[in-house]
């Protein structure tokens, strides 16, 4: 071995390690690109007059499986089998509602738990939509917690029409725990990309999952950033389609604290208790149009309810939204929610129902 | 077992001793004089029995992970040395104590897994190891490893890890091929560099490779205390893909010789 050699002996393995690892954890800048997907076959797309836009939390293709977090089951880590079998009938909800434009939380591509079944993917190809945009808000090479081990979870866009410039947006993060906690623990985004729907001016669909659990304003924090986001590309006089999982209920809603169907009772996963959170909407529902108003929301409040952790029960809250700024706004009872449709018990879709709305492509 | 028999059979007659200086590597056919200890603070400790055996054990593990491991002196073949290794270790009780709720729960505990069952690993390795040039030492190896194994280790129970992964990929799979080359290479004073390649096959498995490459430099002023300062470099086929792993490597090792004869 040449005296030359020996030096390169140790540092060129090194270089290519340093080149093709990943952190632990991985964080976010605030601004960050998202990841872009194409459905293995892109189906043909026509220009619309309207645009049927659905917003759904699909917990992660968990079904009505009882994880332990919600505390009424112990489930961990799901099959493969599992995880497509469930994701099968998630997309044939989708087939049904067929969205031009789907917002999804709770999206995994490469989790441990959902059996690394790259979920954005496997939608696209089994939904007829043709592009997606992601944006982890969970990625971890290994939690060493409960078993969960790898983690890539996320907001995600999908659609018929092709998307550009996606951004993640990085929310603020829960300031009540520990170091060690927050580094292993969700970093939330919003999700924004252009639609490429043919609209006179640029159409954007904008994603968030809010925090659940946090007990230190983090949620409310959240929602503000959302808002601004929706404020800024208004004022850019830009138009948005947008929702997600906020976490929270109407201004009206009726009931606001023990829902009856919350199991846990330790602080940690405690979501049962809104009885502050009145006004953090009411920004949102103020200056855009929401897929379900107040007024219809109230006349009925349990057929637009879209989240329980029993599997078993009925649906209990209304935490899932979409709003626009579209002139006109949503068109007139198109605003739905299908907790009738997510079924019960084993073979429940979601803990999360769908909302659908449509709105008139204006400038067409 | 067979591997066992065969290496009763082919232990010779020449003495293979790790010379003054080089007792920190395990990866060679030499094996370590008689009365000779090493230990570590991550390594296993190793003993000289005889001229012709080493073995080891890792003294921490082996609470949770009962292991063993013996090296034994063979025939020369032409112009290299040969050893013979054979390990085993019980990982039940680690895997069944890391199955749990909170943090440190490296392994789920869901009702639908299987408990982990009672296995049994071994790894039978034959080593060969020559002189080439000045302050060259090569070593070449090839093992079969054997899980023994009461009831089904499930896929979920694995721990897709680096380093870790690809020998839980051997407790499912029953049995695995390995293959390597370490390179020991002396420097001027006080430094040796520790390079070395080990190819993991796991045949009929979903995901059957794995490779792993270590340098260390490796500091003994006084021949009783070394410090081993490196990387390990690993590529693997994980459940969730493919994927490169850079670690540090650190270990303070001392050894020791017992009083009396060599």
């Amino acid at each position: 071995m040449s005296a030359l050699n020996r030096p390169l002996l140790l540092v060129l393995p090194a270089l290519i390690a340093a080149l093709a690892c990943e952190p632990l954890v991985t964080t976010f800048d605030d601004i960050e690109g998202v990841t872009y997907y194409r459905a293995s076959s892109i189906q043909p797309t026509e220009a619309a007059d309207s645009l049927v836009v659905v917003t759904w939390n699909i917990k992660y293709g968990g079904g009505g499986l009882d994880f332990w977090f919600d505390c009424w089951g112990e489930r961990v880590l799901m099959t493969e089998k599992e995880v497509t079998e469930n994701l099968d009938r998630v997309a044939a909800h989708i087939v049904q509602l067929d969205p031009d434009v789907l917002l999804l939380n709770e999206v995994e591509v490469s989790s441990r738990r959902s059996a690394y079944v790259d979920q954005v993917q496997y939608l696209l190809d089994a939904t007829g939509l043709n592009y997606g945009v992601y944006a982890s808000l969970w990625k971890s090479q290994f939690i060493p917690s409960d078993g969960i081990g790898r983690m890539n979870m996320g907001n995600a866009i999908l659609s018929k029409y092709e998307l550009s410039d996606g951004e993640r947006i990085a929310l603020k993060l829960r300031s009540d725990q520990d170091a060690l906690t927050q580094y292993f623990y969700l970093h939330r985004n919003i999700l924004t990309a252009k639609v490429a729907a043919g609209t006179n001016s640029d159409l954007y669909a904008v994603v968030i999952h809010t925090a659940a659990f946090s007990q230190d304003g983090t949620k409310q924090d959240h929602i503000d950033r959302f808002k601004e986001e929706l404020d800024r590309f208004a004022a850019a006089g830009a138009l948005f389609v947008g929702g997600g999982d906020l976490n929270t209920i109407p201004p009206n809603a009726e009931t606001r604290i023990d829902f009856g169907d919350s199991k846990c009772t330790g602080d940690e996963f405690q979501a049962d208790d809104y009885t502050n959170e009145a006004d953090w909407l009411r920004p949102l529902y103020r200056d855009y149009f929401p897929a379900i108003d107040t007024l219809t929301y109230g006349a009925d409040e349990s057929a637009y309810f879209s989240h329980t952790t029993n599997s078993y029960g009925p649906f209990s809250r209304k935490v899932d939204y979409l709003f626009t700024n579209m002139g006109g706004g949503w068109v007139a009872g198109s605003g739905q929610g299908y907790n009738l449709a997510m079924g019960t018990g084993r073979e429940r879709l979601s803990d999360h129902a769908s909302v659908s709305a449509v709105i008139v492509v204006s400038g067409k | 077992m067979l591997i066992f028999l065969a290496c009763l059979l082919l232990i010779g007659q020449l003495p293979a001793q790790l010379a003054e200086g080089e007792y920190w590597y395990s990866g060679t056919a030499r094996l370590l004089p008689e009365g000779r200890k090493v230990g570590g603070l991550f390594e296993p400790l190793r003993y000289g029995r005889s001229d012709r055996l080493e073995w080891s054990v890792n003294p921490i593990l082996a609470l949770v992970i009962p292991n063993i491991a013996v090296k034994f002196a063979s025939n020369e073949l032409g112009s290299w040395q040969m050893a013979w290794r054979i390990s085993a270790h019980y990982p039940t009780l680690l895997l069944r104590t890391l199955t749990r709720e909170g943090s440190g729960g490296l392994l789920a505990p869901d009702p639908t897994i299987p408990q982990v069952p009672h296995l049994l690993f071994g790894r039978g390795e034959v080593l060969l190891s020559r002189r080439m040039g000045a302050g060259t030492l090569v070593t070449l190896k090839g093992g079969l490893a054997l899980a023994l194994k009461a009831g089904e280790f499930d896929a979920r129970h694995t721990i897709d890890l680096p380093v870790i992964y690809p020998r839980m990929a051997a407790y499912r799979n029953g049995y695995q091929l390995n293959l390597g080359i370490d390179l020991l290479q002396e420097l001027p004073v006080i430094v040796r560099l520790w390079v070395d390649a080990d190819l993991f096959i796991t045949p009929g498995f979903d995901r059957p490779l794995a490779f792993e490459h270590k340098g260390l430099t490796v500091l003994s002023r006084k021949g009783r205390l070394g410090l081993l300062v490196g990387y390990k470099l690993t590529w693997g086929d994980y459940p969730f893909g493919a994927q490169w792993h850079l670690l540090p490597l650190v270990d303070l090792q001392w050894t020791r010789q017992r009083k009396g004869p060599e």
